[in-house]
This record gives structure tokens, sequence and C-alpha cells, in this order.
């Protein structure tokens, strides 16, 4: 090596400084003539081209130096095949004691440069891509006057400006002043704090999309002196996560006033078994020993016997209308815990309606209306007799309670396999706004100061009907009266279900 | 009447009250007494069976189904294991109609509370026969 470069040197003695200068220049350098064809080159170009003077001279420089593909500049194929990208200067020179022009060509070896350019072109490309693509609006300003000066697609969406109409621009521009201040003043907190701020929820007024929540980070970009140079913003749109988090919280709200509901129904139905049950309890002696005080009485003679006597009697129908208040509410815990059940037998239905009507054959003679009966002969069926007993006796009691006094129309069909019962009155009627309300449980159409009542007895109807699978309906026309219609199947069905 | 009215000691009519309530309880043995019964009572199904170890087998007993310590439907199961028990007539009084209409094959009847003293009466007649018609 040493050998080498003593001997190259010694090719260098005896040089002018000028012409060894020119030799030892790092840049290339080679003198053609107008034809092109090489004339002269200095030590750098022998070593770019891997060849010696001798062996290029007369050459053409176009023979050996390419500019054959659009933007890849001027190229040199090396020995080994590769390829190194040169820029290169020419100069026109005009030689006082020769023909004709030369020109010089300095050369420089530019690919190093040209690679580091490219690979720094490729991550930009990558990074712009990222930009273009995160869902998360990015926005750059700068420092000084806060001006926009890059944005990325869901910036322009959530803003609703496209990017040419924001570059250049501030806050101010597309933002009420409010919204802009803010802005501003958490961009120069920023800055002048040099600290990431993180901002969890602020509120923009976007030209196309309304109303938006963003979650932003802003971050200051420094330049090398340390001074703020940038403003980075990053934000998340999370209008929608914010919608379904109020709707997570509203639906948790819901959900607990319901369950509260429930449990408030589940105490009133618990306190309506206990204190039917509790109410009972004294009820069993106290009907026993009303019944029995005039067994005692009987033959014995004391002052006022017949009124003593009527009273007792009286007593004893009061506490039988309470039983029976008692007991509706006892249906009604079983209705509402699903305890209601059915001793269904081979009935006649004649049966309970006859019974039923000899027991409120007070009540309709007192109430001064007429029952017309129409009731067809074997509607036989399997029922449960004491509860459609005690469906007839609310009808035909409401019937009575509503009727004005005006006549009443009871009738019994067999209609196909269905058994149906029909109690029509001429009284007051039902609003048609409270008809599907009636068979619910406390609705009441009547107001409590003229009918009293508990508002229970068309719902435990309405039960009793349906489990033994049928219908109870109601047509009603204010002032003219109500009819109310039962409809249930006569036979088993094939599920051996009535 | 049925085998079972032959079966009793017509000449004790007496009935047993099995019932935890000492009102209906008193009141019970107060009718049935007036009526010429002989009444033993008892305020579980434990009391009951105690009673019965000691008594001439009653007409009759009377019981309560929801009761302390010994209820009606455990009653009536000790009853079945004692040949000599087995053929007394039973008649449930309770509230609990529904619980007791399953229990339609084991019993001779079922008075509802709260308790008709005329069906009382004819219930209790039935079985032990009537003092009034002798």
């Amino acid at each position: 090596m040493q050998e080498q470069e003593r001997e190259s040197n010694k090719a260098l003695d005896g040089l002018l400084r000028p012409e060894l200068a020119l030799e030892l220049i790092d840049v290339a350098l080679v003198w053609c003539d107008n034809q092109g064809s090489l004339v002269w080159c200095n030590r750098s170009f022998e070593e770019l081209i891997e060849r010696a003077r001798e062996e290029i001279v007369g050459h053409c420089i176009h023979d050996m130096i390419f500019n054959d593909k659009e933007g890849e500049g001027y190229r040199l194929k090396m020995k080994d095949g590769s390829i190194r990208h040169l820029e290169i200067h020419q100069k026109k020179t005009k030689e006082v004691d020769e023909d004709g022009d030369f020109t010089l060509y300095s050369i420089r070896d530019v690919t190093a440069k040209r690679e580091a350019e490219l690979s720094s072109q490729k991550a930009n490309a990558f990074i712009n891509i990222l930009l273009e693509n995160i869902p998360d609006m990015v926005f750059v300003k700068d420092a000084k006057d806060l001006k926009f000066v890059r944005l990325n697609k869901a910036a322009e969406e959530i803003i609703g400006q496209s990017r040419d109409r924001l570059y250049g621009k501030t806050d101010y521009d597309f933002f009420s002043k409010e919204a802009a201040d803010f802005f501003t003043a958490k961009d120069r907190e920023v800055l002048s704090s040099g600290k990431i701020l993180d901002i969890p929820e602020e509120e923009i007024v976007s030209k196309t999309l309304g109303k938006r929540y963003l979650h932003t980070k802003k971050v200051p970009i420094n330049d090398s002196n340390g001074a703020p140079e940038y403003l980075l913003g990053i934000s998340e749109d999370i209008t929608k996560k914010r919608r379904i988090e109020e709707l997570r919280l509203q639906l948790k709200e819901e959900e607990i006033s319901r369950k509260e509901a429930e449990k408030g129904l589940k105490t009133r139905e618990d306190f309506i078994s206990i204190a039917a049950h509790e109410l009972r309890t004294p009820i069993t002696p106290l009907k026993m020993q009303l019944e029995f005080i005039p067994e005692y009485l009987k033959g014995a003679k004391f002052p006022h016997r017949e009124e003593a006597l009527a009273l007792l009697e009286k007593s004893r129908k009061q506490l039988d209308a309470f039983i029976l208040l008692v007991d509706k509410l006892l249906d009604l815990s079983r209705i509402t815990s699903g305890r209601l059940s059915l001793s269904l037998e081979k009935t006649d239905l004649k049966t309970p309606i006859n019974s039923v009507i000899d027991k409120m054959e007070y009540e309709l003679s007192r109430a001064g209306s007429k029952l017309d009966l129409e009731l067809e002969d074997n509607v036989i069926g399997l029922f449960d007799p004491t509860r459609i007993e005690q469906v007839l006796s609310n009808l035909l009691g409401n019937a009575i309670k509503f009727g004005g006094g005006k006549p009443i129309k009871l009738s019994l069909k067999k209609r196909g396999s269905n058994a149906q019962i029909t109690i029509e009155d001429n009284g007051i009627g039902i609003p048609i706004d409270k008809q599907k309300l009636i068979f619910q449980v406390y609705e009441r159409a009547a107001s409590n100061k003229r009918f009293p009542g508990l508002g229970v007895g068309l719902y435990v109807s309405k039960e009793i009907v349906s489990a033994h699978h049928g219908l109870i309906t109601v047509e009603s026309e204010p002032g003219k009266g109500s009819c109310f219609q039962i409809t249930m199947p006569l036979s088993v069905d094939e599920f051996g279900a009535k | 009447m049925s085998e079972i009215t032959k079966r009793c000691d017509s000449t004790s009519k007496t009935v047993l009250i099995v019932e935890d309530n000492t009102d209906i309880r008193e009141m019970l043995k107060m009718a049935l007494e007036y009526r010429g019964y002989k009444v033993y009572e008892a305020e579980n199904g434990q009391k009951g069976l105690e009673a019965l170890s000691k008594l001439k087998a009653p007409c009759l007993i009377l019981l309560d189904l929801m009761m302390p310590v010994m209820n009606g439907w455990e009653f009536m199961e000790a009853l079945r294991e004692d040949m000599t028990l087995l053929t007394i007539p039973i008649v449930v009084v309770t509230a609990y109609s529904e619980k007791a209409n399953s229990l339609s094959d084991k019993t001779e009847g079922i008075i509802k509370k709260p308790i008709d003293l005329k069906k009382l009466y004819q219930s209790v007649d039935d079985w032990c026969g009537s003092l009034h018609e002798a």
C-alpha cells in the first residue's frame, strides 16, 4: 500500500502547483472537446470510473455516464454492476490556442446522499400515511401565531373544513370567540410551560357534525435552541363514547328505579297478603261468636230482645261483607304471586249463575233493577263453580252498582265449543279512555266518592276467566250502559289443560 | 251414615279439637259443648297425639293445618302409622282451601274458615250422629 502510494506520488513529481491541485481535488474533473470526446481527466475521475486515464482518453463521455431515465439523474455503472449517482456541473470554455469549444465537467458522487434522501422520503411517506389514516384528529400550529400548518383527514372531518381552507388560519376563523379563546389559552399554556397537556373533555361545534366532544392532548415542539416552534394537537372524538356512557348510566338508573319499583310492588303484595291473613285470624272466632250468641238467647226473655237479635243479625251480615273484602284481598295476593288455583269439576253454568242471583236478590230489589234472564240449558263444561260464582257476583254487583236502577240483562249461551255469559246494564257506562284500564289492578273508572271500591274486582275476575283459558271483554257507551262478556272453552284441550 | 260412623264409639260423642288459635279453639269448644258433645282440646299436633294416647278414641277430630310444633299434615301422617287411630274421621278446619283441596282423599271433610256455625254442626252431627236427633 505504502509502495503504491510512493509510486503514485512519484507520478505527481514535477507538476506545477495548479496542476497538482487539479489532480488532488476530491471532485472528479473531465475535459471534453466539442464532440464529447474525453481529452483529460483528473485522478478523482479515474478512481470514480475505476479506469486509468490512458484507457479512456478519446472515448465519448456519454458512453461512460448515462442520463437516460427521467428523474434518476446522471448515473454510472460500476465494474461490479452497481450504479453510482452523480451530480454534474458543466462549463463550456474557449481555448484560445486550440480549435473549437471545450467543456469542463465537474462530477461528484452523490449516491450516499441520494440514498439518505430516498430513505428519508420513504420514512416521511410512511409517517404521512400513518398520520392521514389514524382516526384521531392531528393538527400542528405554528407557535408564534397559532396558525394551522398541518392537519390530517380526521381533523378535516371533525372541523368540517378542507385543509386548504384551514392552513394559515387560526381557531378564530371557524369557531366561536368563546371557544377560540378557550383553545388559544390552552395552546399558550402548553407552549409557555413546555409540558404536555391532557384535556379529558372539550366541546367543539363542527360545521358538518354539530356539537362534538374531544379528548385532546397538546404537545409543545421546540426548535434546536429550545424555543417553542410548533404546537402538536391530537384529539379523539369521544362523542359516541360519551353517548354510550350516558346511555349506560341512564340504563343503570332505569334498572335501579325498576328494581325499586319491583321491590315496592313486592312489598305491597307482601303487605296485602300479610294484612289479609292477619285480618282473617280474628274474623273466624268473631263470626262464630256472632252466630252462636242467638243460640244462647233462644227462648230467653229480656227487654229489647228483638232489637238485640236484629242488631246481631245486622252485625253478622256486616261481618260477612267484611269477610268478602278480605277474601278479595287474599285473591289479589294469590293472583299477583301466581298462587291462584282452580278446582275444576263438571259444571252446568246455570248452577253458579242461579246461586249468584239468589245471593244478590236483596241488592237487586234494593237498587230497583229488574233482571232479564236468558239462560240456555246444558251449557256444561269443566269449571271451578266457586270461582265462576265469584266472577259473576263481581259483574252483577257492578251492574247493580252502576246500573242506575234500570233493567239488567243476563244471558248464558253455547257458542260452538265455548260458553258465553253476557251481563248488560243500562247505567252510567264507562268512559272510552277508561275501558282498557278497568281490568288492571287498582284501576277504577268511577269516582271513589260516589262509588267506593278497592278496584280489584274486575282484575280478579279477568284473572279467574284467564285461568279458565277464557276471555272477558267490555263494550260500553258513557251514559247508555255497559256490556261485559265472558267467553270460556267448555272442553279440555289437547294438552290436557282447560 | 257411612261405615266409618258406625266404627265410632256411639256412647262417647267425643270430639278432639286440634287448633292453635285459642279464641277459635274456645269458641269451637263452647259451640260443641252447647250441642252436647264432650270436647277435648289440643293446641298443636303433638298435643293432639298425646291426648289421643290417653283418651278413648273420639268420634271426630277437628284439625287445623297451620300450627306450630306439629302441623296438621304431620299430625295426619302420625295417625296413619297407628292402626287404632287410623280410622278416626278427620275434618280439616282451615283458611287455606287450596292447600286443603289436595287432602280430600285423606280427610272426611273440609270446613273453610271463617267457620259457618250451621256447617260446623252439620259436619259434626254427620260424623258423630246428632245428639239432638237421638
